[in-house]
């Protein structure tokens, strides 16, 4: 479905060439769930952004589901970002003007859908992040996680086949970060093909392959013989809202 | 991006920046308020001369002798009591035709004495200029033909004269002739032609005059107005008087002896006036309208750049070039109707202030009010083209990239 070829990105800083990606080859497949590592820096999100057809490589070839995303014009790959990717950043890049369900509504609205479709899709994807009760808030008044399933929310709106998520629990404490992790398997579960950035080992472990990223060249690729479950994890972390302070200390001990 | 949408999150933008936006559309509001005002005041102008030449009937045509002319120690020439036979003769459609003396007398009431404007008028005088009784009569053909010696007073003169007495019936002395007085005018209003009495002139018969004064010899006038039905005859008359007054008394080194004039044409000479005022004030209102548009243009291109990460997340849920476009460029057109509909508020109150003190028929057009809107429109547009072009080129990577 992703084929990458000889992709490099090369940023021209005065005198000084950055290259942020160096010749980067990669096939990923429908539903898959694929990890990118690598350190601070070594080219992940610069990857990501280009399989997402937000920024466009200086060379290489990348084909999108059989066709060559060079050759498309900005309306095209507005429509591809519209309806065939999601996407999910560290920041949430939520509009903060407007409530949750605005935001959510969004992409519908670019994609021409009617008031009643757009009603019926915006509770449909704040029902699946369970946030039905917060559709009248502004980002503002959300937390962290919440926002982060704002966002999502927001990514699946249109039904994409595939989620791009750019270190969507960096941000957030461990315990959301798991929730938001269990929601991602969830979706995979469901038949969505997730790409996923982040520098975290314990992450990244929840995917079915990891992609080791440095200095804008893969130096790795490998299969998780057995996934972590992020719900399991997530349920076995203490809940000091719900357990008690004793055994909260003996479920981590 | 439909438009129902890019207008509610204009608005959503609009009521987030409060001030900012009221600053900015200020320009577009008093221009557009300025340009309603004249709108609004000239056709209210234009009605009340309207109003006032029906009182007249603008079918109104005076001759004079040109007094430009002549030299000044150039004997002049006059119309005839001949002349004026065969304008009453050879015009057709003329209601009436009148001649008007005026000189200054000492005029006095036992012993009250004072100088003013004695004017020899005819009886349809008071009908032509729209003079009106207070007290008492007009004069009447009776008068004429029995050769009375009487007078109406304005009711200034009158005041002097009489005092808190009652001036009906009593005699006055003219230059020590006696007359008496049969009638007293209404206070004269502000309009817009006169026969060039004010509120101190008496008016006696010009036939007594004639007769009296002169002494039966042959009549000659300097001016001569006359009335007739429709403007056609207005037209015909000119045509003829002018033929005539030249084949009978020649041209003075070129120039006529004498000048026609016709109500209508000062009715185009107030247009003129109108339309220059009009101009002016229009040439005010557009240059606060594009001052206004620069300020929107420049309000635009801030929010564009505030905005920028708005914009890159927008084209990565999938904006296209043309939605950002397109919401700009509503953003930037709401704010001008707003300042626009509020100037034609503005606009409009001080029209009907203006109307109120003036008396004029306050009336507001729908072809106005939706002119204002069009300009609203097209300023928003003109001016929030360029800002939101610029947004819309924005590389969605580097737009979401952005820090501000
Ligand atoms: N717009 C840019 N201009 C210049 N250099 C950039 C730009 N974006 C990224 N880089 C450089 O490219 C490299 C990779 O960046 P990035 O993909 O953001 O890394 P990561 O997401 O793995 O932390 C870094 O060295 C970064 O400084
Ligand atoms: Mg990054």
């Amino acid at each position: 479905m992703i084929s990458l070829k000889g992709i490099r990105k090369i940023y021209q800083m005065g005198e000084i060439e950055v290259k942020a990606l160096d010749g980067v080859d990669l096939e990923i497949e429908e539903h898959e769930f694929v990890c990118i590592m690598g350190a601070s820096g070594s080219g992940k999100s610069t990857l990501m952004n280009i399989i997402g057809c937000l920024d466009r490589p200086s060379e290489g070839s990348y084909t999108l589901d059989g066709s060559d995303v060079s050759s498309l014009t900005s309306r095209e790959l507005a429509d591809i970002r519209n309806r065939k990717v999601g996407f999910v950043f560290q920041t949430f890049n939520l509009l903060p003007r407007m409530t949750a369900h605005r935001n959510v509504e969004l992409p519908l609205i670019y994609a021409g859908n009617n008031d009643k479709e757009r009603k019926k899709k915006t509770a449909l994807a704040l029902e699946k992040v369970e946030l039905s009760d917060r559709a009248k808030h502004k980002p503002n008044e959300m937390s962290g996680g919440q926002r982060q399933r704002v966002a999502i929310a927001r990514a699946l709106v249109n039904d994409p086949s595939i989620i791009f998520a750019d270190e969507p629990t960096g941000n957030l404490d461990s315990r959301t970060g798991l929730a938001i992790m269990a929601l991602f398997q969830k979706l995979h579960r469901e038949g969505a093909t997730i790409v996923m950035v982040t520098h975290e080992m314990d992450i990244a472990l929840h995917a079915q392959r990891i992609i080791h990223l440095k200095d804008g060249k893969i130096i790795g690729d490998e299969r998780v013989k057995k996934s972590r479950d992020a719900e399991a994890e997530f349920l076995a972390v203490a809940d000091l809202d719900h357990d008690n302070l004793s055994d909260a200390i003996s479920k981590h001990e | 991006m439909n438009i129902t949408e890019g207008l509610r999150q204009s608005l959503d933008v609009i009521r987030g920046n409060k001030v900012r936006s009221f600053l900015t559309m200020l320009g577009i509001n008093f221009g557009v308020g300025c340009l309603i005002a004249i709108s609004v005041v000239g056709l209210a102008f234009r009605d009340s001369v309207n109003s006032e030449m029906g009182r007249y009937g603008s079918t109104l045509l005076w001759v004079q002798t040109n007094w430009r002319a002549y030299a000044s120690n150039e004997s002049r020439i006059y119309m005839s009591g001949r002349d004026k036979k065969y304008f009453e003769s050879a015009l057709p459609g003329m209601i009436s035709i009148e001649s008007i003396f005026d000189a200054n007398y000492t005029v006095s009431y036992q012993g009250n004495t004072t100088k003013t404007t004695v004017m020899g008028v005819e009886p349809a005088h008071f009908d032509m200029f729209s003079v009106h009784m207070e007290q008492g009569r007009l004069f009447m053909d009776d008068d004429l033909i029995n050769k009375r010696a009487v007078c109406i007073l304005r009711p200034d003169i009158a005041a002097t004269l009489f005092e808190d007495e009652d001036p009906l019936g009593k005699m006055i002395t003219i230059n020590d002739r006696n007359f008496k007085v049969i009638g007293i005018t209404e206070r004269m209003g502000q309009g817009f032609i006169s026969d060039g009495s004010d509120n101190n002139t008496i008016f006696v018969s010009q036939d007594y005059v004639a007769t009296r004064i002169w002494g039966g010899r042959d009549i000659r006038y300097w001016f001569l107005i006359m009335k007739f039905d429709i403007l056609e005859n207005v037209d015909l008359a000119q045509e003829r008087i002018t033929h005539y007054l030249n084949s009978k008394y020649g041209k003075l080194r070129g120039e006529e002896r004498f000048q026609i004039e016709r109500l209508d044409t000062y009715v185009g000479m107030v247009d003129k006036i109108l339309n220059i005022i009009t101009v002016l004030v229009l040439v005010i209102a557009i240059i606060s309208i594009v001052v206004g548009g620069l300020g929107i243009m420049n309000i635009m291109l801030v929010a564009v750049t505030e905005r920028t990460r708005e914009i890159g997340i927008r084209m990565a849920i999938g904006a296209t070039s043309r939605d950002i476009l397109v919401q700009f460029v509503i953003e930037s057109i709401s704010l001008c109707l707003l300042g626009g509909g509020t100037g034609i508020i503005f606009g409009a109150s001080l029209a009907a202030i203006a109307c109120a003190i003036l008396k004029w028929k306050f009336m507001i057009s729908l072809s106005i009010v939706l002119g204002a809107l069009f300009i609203s429109t097209s300023i928003g547009l003109i001016f929030g083209i360029y800002p939101s072009y610029k947004a819309s080129k924005l590389m969605p990577i580097e737009a979401l990239r952005s820090e501000v």
